[in-house]
Parts: C-alpha cells; sequence; structure tokens
C-alpha cells in the first residue's frame, strides 16, 4: 500500500509532465490556436466557452 | 500564420524578446526585480532544503513547492516580455496547469508536516482528482479560447478551466485551514507552534497568489498580479525562522556560499544581458543588496562554525575529566564502598548498632554516588558513540513489563495507585533491550520520585508503524521554562532537588540519546506546575 501510494506521486507528476508537453505541442511546434482580430468575435467566444 | 494576423502584430510593434524573457515589452522594471527576488531565493532555499536530506519527504515536498513555484514565476516573466503568440498561449496554459498544482502540494505539505509521516493513498487521491480536468483540458480552448489581437496587450481568452482552477485553489486554501485546525486542537504545545508557523507561511503565501490572479482576471489589471510575488518572501520568511526555531533544515556554510553566489552571478548576467538603464540601476541596487546581505549572512555562519569549534574543544577538555572521574574519584568511592562494606559484615570486629547505623547511611550514600557516576559516563559514552548497541528485534511489550514488574511494588509502597494501560498487539521494534529497558526504567522510577499522591499510568500502544510508550503521573508537573532545558545535558527542573536530592539532570538527557539511537523521539507534555506530567517515547515497529 505504501508503495502504491509513492507510486501515484510519481505517476501524477509524469501526468503533469505530458499535459505540459501536449501543451507545448500545440500551441508552440502545431501553432493551433485562434487568434481574434476582432473585438466582436472574441467576445463572443469567451461567451461560448 | 496568416497575412492578417501578421500585419496586426506588426502594427503593435512589439519588441523581440532575448532569451524569451529580455524585453521592452516589460514596461515596469520592479517587474524583473520581483520576479527574479521570488525565483531565485524560493528555488535555491527548496533546492538547499533538499541536498541536506535527499530521503526526508517533507523535504522532497518542499522542493517540488519551490521548484513549481519558480516555474510559475518563469511563465509569468515570459508572458510580460515574449511577443510570440503561440508562447504566450503555451505559457498561460503552464500557468494554468502549474497553479492549482501549487496549492495541491501544499495540501501534501501540510498533511506530511503535521502528521510527520507520509498520508494515504485515498488522502492523495483525494487530493489529485480536482486537478485532472485541468490537466485533461489546459491545451484547448476550455482553458484558453484564443490569442487576443483585438489590442496590443498580448493577452490570451480565458475559458471555464481557468476559472475552475481558481475556484479548486479555494477549496485546497480550505482544506489546509480545516485540516491544520483540527490537528491543532488535539496537538502538545511546541507542536502546535510548528503548525501555527507553518500554516500561516503556507496561507500567507497561497492567499497572495489567488488574489493576485482573481483580481488580475476580473479586473484586467494583471499589473495587480504582482502582489502575489511578495508572497513567497512571507513564506520564505516563515521558513527561515523553522530553520532558527525548530531546527528544522541544517543550511551548512559552503550551501550558504553556493547560495549567495548563485544569486550573485544571476543578478550580475542581467546587468550584462540588459541595456535599458533603468533595469541597470534595479539590478545594480539588487547587486549592492545581495552583496551586503551574502557578507552578513557568511559571518553569521563562520561565527557559528566558530563557536562549534570552541565548543568541540570543550568537549575534549570534559572528557578528559570524565577520564578522571572514572579513576580517581570512583575509584575513590569504591574503596569507601569496601571499607563500609567491610564494617557492616564484622571484618573490623563487632560494633554497636549506632556504628551500624552510620555504616548502612554512608553505604547508600557511596551506592547512590557511583550510580551518579555511572549516568554521567554513560551518557559521556553515548554522546561520543563510544559503544555498539546490540541491535534485534526485540518484543518491547515484555521490556515494558520486565520493568513494571521491577519497579511498580516501591511505587504502590509509596501509596501512589499503579495503571497499567498497554493495549493488545505486536510490539515487536529494532534496539538494544538492555538500553530500551533503561529508558523505560528511567521514566517510572522519574513518576514515582516526582509524584507524592495520586497515581502513576504506564502506557503503551501501537498506532501507524509506530510503537508509543508514556508514563503519566500527578505529581509536580513542568513548568514552561523546565521544559525547554529537561531533554538537555545537566537540564534540571528548577524544583526538581527539592523533591528528589539525587536528580542529576542526566538521566533524561540519557534516555534522548539512547531513543534517539533507535530512531525514535521522546517528549514531554504538562499543563503546568502541580498539574502532572506524561513522558512519552516513540518507536519504529517492525513491520508484520
Amino acid at each position: 500500500m505504501e508503495s502504491k501510494s509513492k507510486k501515484f506521486v510519481v505517476i501524477f507528476l509524469l501526468l503533469v509532465a505530458l499535459s505540459t508537453a501536449f501543451s507545448f505541442y500545440n500551441f508552440v511546434i502545431k501553432e493551433n490556436f485562434e487568434v481574434f482580430t476582432d473585438e466582436e468575435a472574441f467576445n463572443e467566444a469567451l461567451l461560448e466557452e | 500564420m496568416e497575412t492578417t494576423v501578421q500585419t496586426f502584430i506588426e502594427m503593435c510593434q512589439w519588441d523581440t524578446a532575448k532569451f524569451l524573457i529580455f524585453s521592452d515589452n516589460v514596461f515596469a522594471p520592479l517587474v524583473y526585480y520581483s520576479h527574479f527576488f521570488a525565483l531565485i531565493t524560493s528555488f535555491i532555499i527548496g533546492l538547499l532544503v533538499f541536498l541536506t536530506d535527499r530521503k526526508a519527504l517533507i523535504n522532497r515536498i518542499l522542493f517540488l513547492i519551490t521548484t513549481l513555484f519558480s516555474l510559475w514565476v518563469f511563465a509569468d516573466l515570459v508572458l510580460w516580455a515574449n511577443e510570440k503568440p503561440g508562447l504566450i498561449m503555451f505559457f498561460w496554459s503552464l500557468q494554468i496547469i502549474i497553479e492549482p498544482l501549487i496549492y495541491a502540494a501544499c495540501v501534501y505539505f501540510i498533511y506530511v508536516f503535521v502528521t510527520k509521516k507520509d498520508t494515504s493513498l485515498k488522502n492523495k487521491l483525494s487530493i489529485a482528482v480536482f486537478l485532472v480536468p485541468t490537466l485533461l483540458f489546459a491545451s484547448t480552448k476550455y482553458a484558453l479560447t484564443g490569442f487576443d489581437l483585438t489590442n496590443c496587450y498580448r493577452e490570451t481568452g480565458e475559458g471555464v478551466l481557468a476559472l475552475y482552477g481558481y475556484g479548486i485553489e479555494v477549496l485546497y486554501l480550505l482544506w489546509i485551514l480545516i485540516f491544520s485546525f483540527e490537528k491543532f486542537r488535539t496537538q502538545g504545545k511546541e507542536e502546535k507552534q510548528q503548525t501555527f508557523f507553518v500554516t500561516t507561511g503556507i496561507i500567507l503565501f497561497l492567499l497572495s497568489l489567488v488574489s493576485g490572479n482573481i483580481i488580475g482576471s476580473l479586473t484586467e489589471n494583471w499589473s495587480l498580479a504582482q502582489a502575489g510575488l511578495f508572497g513567497m518572501p512571507i513564506f520564505v520568511g516563515f521558513l527561515a525562522y523553522m530553520i532558527v526555531r525548530f531546527k528544522a533544515f541544517n543550511v551548512k556554510l559552503i550551501a550558504t556560499q553556493v547560495l549567495m553566489a548563485t544569486i550573485w552571478l544571476l543578478v550580475l548576467g542581467i546587468l550584462m544581458v540588459r541595456s535599458i538603464e533603468n533595469v541597470r540601476v534595479v539590478t545594480a541596487l539588487t547587486l549592492i543588496l545581495v552583496t551586503i546581505a551574502g557578507d552578513l549572512l557568511i559571518k553569521s555562519v563562520k561565527k557559528e562554525i566558530k563557536q562549534r569549534e570552541q565548543l568541540a574543544e570543550l568537549i575534549q577538555q570534559r572528557e578528559s575529566l570524565v577520564h578522571l572521574i572514572d579513576h580517581k574519584v570512583k575509584g575513590s568511592f569504591t574503596r569507601s564502598k569496601y571499607v563500609y562494606a567491610g564494617i557492616l559484615d564484622g571484618t573490623f570486629g563487632p560494633i554497636s548498632e549506632e556504628i551500624k547505623k552510620r555504616a548502612e547511611e554512608g553505604l547508600d550514600s557511596n551506592d547512590a554516588g557511583i550510580k551518579t557516576i555511572d549516568l554521567v559516563l554513560n551518557v559521556a559514552n553515548l554522546q561520543k558513540g563510544g559503544f555498539k548497541y546490540d541491535m534485534k528485534t526485540v518484543d518491547f511489550r515484555e521490556i515494558v513489563r520486565q520493568s513494571i514488574a521491577e519497579k511498580k511494588p516501591p511505587i504502590e509502597a509509596k501509596g501512589l495507585k499503579f495503571i497499567e494501560d498497554i493495549k493488545e498487539g505486536n510490539y515487536a521494534t529494532q534496539g538494544d533491550p538492555f538500553w530500551l529497558k533503561e529508558v523505560v526504567n528511567n521514566f517510572i522510577d522519574n513518576a514515582g520520585k516526582y509524584t507524592k499522591e495520586g497515581s502513576v499510568t504506564v502506557g503503551l500502544s501501537r498506532e501507524s508503524g509506530k510503537i508509543k510508550f508514556y508514563v503519566k503521573d500527578t505529581g509536580m508537573g513542568i513548568t514552561a521554562d523546565d521544559k525547554k532545558i529537561l531533554f538537555t545535558e545537566g537540564g534540571r527542573g528548577k524544583d526538581s532537588v527539592k523533591v528528589n536530592v539525587d536528580s542529576t539532570g542526566y538521566g533524561l538527557y540519557s534516555v534522548k540519546l539512547i531513543v534517539e539511537a533507535h530512531k525514535g523521539r521522546v517528549w514531554a507534555e504538562s499543563e503546568g506546575a502541580g498539574k502532572g506530567s506524561t513522558f512519552f517515547v516513540e518507536l519504529n515497529a517492525v513491520q508484520g
């Protein structure tokens, strides 16, 4: 049980690293995000989410 | 990137950031000042604490918190300085991931600090489950709707996940408060102090972080988010207090010099890289402050080391004194003992009742003298590790039972009630049975000596891999002043000799040395003078 508890922290931190790596891939490498130049469209997107 | 977007970016005339974080886009030099100070100080303190004992869980968690915080601060610097939309989106999402994680790590920290052990898998799952949505959706439009180029502020639109993040931060804050408060109510005085200082430090740090960001999000005034960084020096201040007050961490001279040199070099680096005049002024000022503070810090540590060297010299002199006591004084006592024994057994011829009475008194006094010398010699040996413990798996309950069998009759003969509170269970531990019995004997003897009326309770229980032994009495109690010196060398209570003329102040100190050599801990609790006292020993149980 104790060893499972220790492993859990390591696995969780790996998940954090994975999530960060995916974010880097998505935003920096793939540039997969919307750029709002129109204020109306930007406000609409904010309201939607 | 589309041409329209490129045109908008060009219209904003943003400066191109060097090394991600150095650019003219940062309009307030205070940003660099506050960020670098918080980042470097927190990371290095976390690292030093970690390096002093890498295996200690509490040190690891503190290092995790300071590393996460440093990453958060770095991400913030990038957001202030960088002009690339992709990088801004990434570092913004990184903050959305890291920020609640810092709070969760603080909850874990407080659990381990207060209970002095790792928390259960169930508790860890309960803490972590709230972070799952953030980790899953950090790079989606639910976290960040997109890059806002309707103005030149280089901001993103925050989605529902960012608001969720702030929500769970408040939840974690309440969690820490409620947990600490619950534990605080049942703790002893010294533990209460530790819990109070650590909880206050963490709460101040987290509160300032959360308030800055929530205000930033709601008012769109991100300069206010700077306030969060002032929380870290407060936390570090409390941590420094902990280092001094409770000796929680032991930072050595080399580590201090490395710390100061690193800060100095980093600040010098900023001075070289930047060309903006006002930033130069701020960094030059920092350099001067760091130089003064570093010099003072190193001097104070050097002074402490000199004091330690003097102490080592004194210990050497004391060893010579112990040698003298062992050979000369103990020898004299032993010779006198034979003289008294000879008188009593008739070796020197028939004696009167009066002489017999006097010889018996002399023999008792002699034995007490030899006992005291043995105790002092034992302490001297325990301190310098003069002998090896015969460590093996022993049944601690059996040791307690043997001690009770010897000590109970004289205590009951004194008119005191002797209560046994020994719970069923496995009390196997790794230890030297002879010295562990000395510990148990000492506690029970003391309770008998310092209690005039009422009762003496001897208790034994096992909980979460720890064996807890206690002796509670209704005797003279311990004052707050006496408590500070109780387990120190020669640390006798102010009024202890009034009750026990043979009090040496070495008994409890030898107990502490023995228990610590068994990787256990020892402490005492008392409501004050005349209110009785309870002495505790905690040992690691052998699993099984």
